[in-house]
C-alpha cells in the first residue's frame, strides 16, 4: 500500500512527521533537507558503526539521503521515517562495507593506525580511552570478516541495541531468519576474537 | 570468556563511533547539490529525448511503409561509416532507375543522358576493354556487400520476367564473361520485348559480344543502325568506330 494511498484522507496525516513524508513524496527538495537535519545523526551513527570509517560513512549518508525521494515513493508509513532512513542506509551498504575494509586492510598492511576521531567521556582517564578505542578497532576489523548480511544484522541488533522484531522490518526479512543471522554472526565474531588474541 | 570479551568489544565500538564528532553540514550541502543537478537533467532528457524518440519512431514508420526503409538504414550505415561502406546495388537498382525514367520521360532524354555519360573511345580494340571497364565499378563483387546486403536478388521482386532475362543475359557478359550465354539471353529477352526498356542496351551490348566472339558480320549488322543515329546519339560514335574498325 503506497503512503499516498494510506494518507488518503486520514487525519494522521496532519502530524509534522506526516507532512515531511507528504512533501518528500511530492518530490520537493527542501523537504530532503529537512529530513536531513532531523534525521541525520540516527543514520550517520549506524554508518559509522557498521562501517568503522569515517569517510565511508559520510558517502553512505550521502547515498541514503540521494536514495531518500526516490525510495520514499515506496515508503508505507508502517515504521518512522528514521527507521526507514537506516533501512535505506542498510541496504546500499555493502559497497560501503568493502570499501572500508579494503581501506583498514591497507592500512593494516602498511602498519599505519587507522584514525578513529572518538571522543573520550568526561572524567575518563586517557588508558581507558585508549584501551576502549582499541577495542572498537579490534571488533570493526573481526566484522571485515563477516558478510555483510552477518555485520548489518549483528550491528543493528547488538550495537545499535534494536530488537529482532524492529530489525526484521528493517532489513525487510522474517525474525526468524534475523536470529539466525545473529547467532552465526556472533559464533564467528568469538572464533576471529579468540584468533586475534592469541596473537 | 570471548562472550564477555565480545560484549565489551560490542559496548567500546557502540560508544567509540557514536557520530558525535562529525560535520554534518558538508554532507547536507552534497546532497542538496547532487538532488538539484539531478533535476534539470531529468528535464532536459524529458526536452531532447522524447522529440527525438518520436523523430525517429516516426521517420521509421514512415519508411517501413513506403518501402524506403533499406534505403534509409543504408544511407545511415554509410553516413555513419563515413562512407566506408559502400552498397553496390547495380545492376537492379540502375534497372529500376532506367525503367522509372522511361516511363516518365521520352526515350530520347533517357538516351540523351546515358551518352552523357559516356567516355571517349580511340582505337576498336580497346573500345572492348573499355566497354568492360565501364561495366565494371557496376559488376565489381563488393566483399562487405555480403554482409550488409546479403541476398540483392531478393529485394527486386518486382521485375517481370523480361526484366529478368535482361537481367541474366548482363551478369553473363559482365560478371561471367559468358559471352555465349550473353548473346544468347539478348536474343532471347528481344524476343520477348522487342520493343522493351532494355531493348536498345540489349542489342547493343548482343553485338558487343558477337564481336568477342568472332561472328563480326552479325555484329556489324546490329551497329549499323546505331551508327546512323536511329536510336539518337545513343552509342552512335562508339557504333562507328567498330564499324570502321571491323569494315
Amino acid at each position: 500500500m503506497a503512503f499516498q494511498a494510506l494518507t488518503a484522507g486520514a487525519p494522521a496525516s496532519d502530524t509534522p512527521a506526516d507532512q515531511l513524508v507528504a512533501r518528500l513524496v511530492s518530490g520537493e527538495l527542501a523537504a530532503v533537507g529537512e529530513a536531513y537535519d532531523l534525521h541525520h545523526e540516527h543514520v550517520r551513527r549506524f554508518a559509522r558503526r557498521l562501517l568503522g570509517d569515517e569517510d565511508a560513512a559520510e558517502d553512505l549518508v550521502h547515498e541514503a539521503f540521494l536514495t531518500l525521494p526516490k525510495a520514499i515513493q515506496n515508503f508505507e508509513g508502517r515504521s518512522a521515517l528514521r527507521t526507514f532512513l537506516v533501512s535505506i542506509a542498510a541496504n546500499h551498504s555493502r559497497h560501503y562495507v568493502r570499501a572500508a575494509a579494503r581501506r583498514r586492510a591497507a592500512m593494516d598492511r602498511a602498519g599505519l593506525e587507522v584514525e578513529v576521531p572518538g571522543h573520550s567521556s568526561e572524567g575518563e582517564s586517557p588508558e581507558k580511552s585508549a584501551a576502549r578505542k582499541q577495542m572498537a578497532q579490534m571488533l570493526a576489523r573481526c566484522l571485515d570478516k563477516l558478510s555483510t548480511p552477518h555485520r548489518v544484522t549483528f550491528v543493528l541488533c547488538e550495537v545499535e541495541g534494536r530488537n529482532s522484531r524492529e530489525v526484521a522490518s528493517i532489513l525487510d526479512l522474517p525474525e526468524g531468519t534475523v536470529r539466525t543471522r545473529l547467532m552465526h554472526a556472533k559464533k564467528k565474531l568469538r572464533a576471529l576474537i579468540e584468533k586475534e588474541g592469541a596473537r | 570468556m570471548s562472550d564477555d570479551l565480545l560484549a565489551q568489544m560490542t559496548a567500546a565500538l557502540a560508544d567509540e563511533y557514536d557520530g558525535a564528532t562529525a560535520v554534518p553540514e558538508a554532507t547536507r550541502a552534497r546532497v542538496i547539490r547532487t538532488l538539484a543537478e539531478r533535476k534539470p537533467r531529468r528535464r532536459k532528457w524529458f526536452v531532447v529525448g522524447i522529440p527525438a524518440f518520436v523523430l525517429f519512431g516516426g521517420s521509421t514508420a514512415w519508411a517501413s511503409m513506403t518501402g524506403h526503409l533499406p534505403q534509409v538504414v543504408e544511407k545511415a550505415i554509410s553516413v555513419v561509416t563515413f562512407g566506408a561502406i559502400e552498397f553496390d546495388r547495380e545492376p537492379e537498382e540502375r534497372i529500376r532507375t532506367r525503367v522509372f525514367k522511361r516511363q516518365a520521360g521520352p526515350a530520347v532524354e533517357e538516351v540523351k543522358a546515358a551518352s552523357s555519360a559516356e567516355t571517349e573511345v580511340e582505337p576498336p580494340a580497346e573500345e572492348l576493354q573499355e566497354v568492360e571497364e565501364e561495366a565494371e565499378p557496376i559488376e565489381a563483387p563488393n566483399p562487405l556487400e555480403s554482409q550488409v546486403n546479403p541476398a540483392p536478388v531478393k529485394r527486386a521482386p518486382a521485375l517481370d520476367p523480361a526484366l529478368s532475362i535482361y537481367q541474366s543475359a548482363h551478369r553473363s557478359q559482365f560478371r561471367a564473361s559468358d559471352c555465349n550465354a550473353a548473346v544468347q539471353g539478348y536474343a532471347e529477352y528481344l524476343n520477348v520485348a522487342p520493343s522493351g526498356s532494355f531493348a536498345v542496351d540489349a542489342r547493343y551490348n548482343r553485338a558487343v559480344c558477337l564481336i568477342k566472339l568472332g561472328r563480326t558480320s552479325e555484329a556489324l549488322t546490329i551497329l549499323k543502325p546505331f551508327s546512323e543515329g536511329r536510336y539518337g546519339s545513343y552509342r552512335q560514335k562508339r557504333a562507328g568506330k567498330l564499324l570502321e574498325a571491323f569494315e
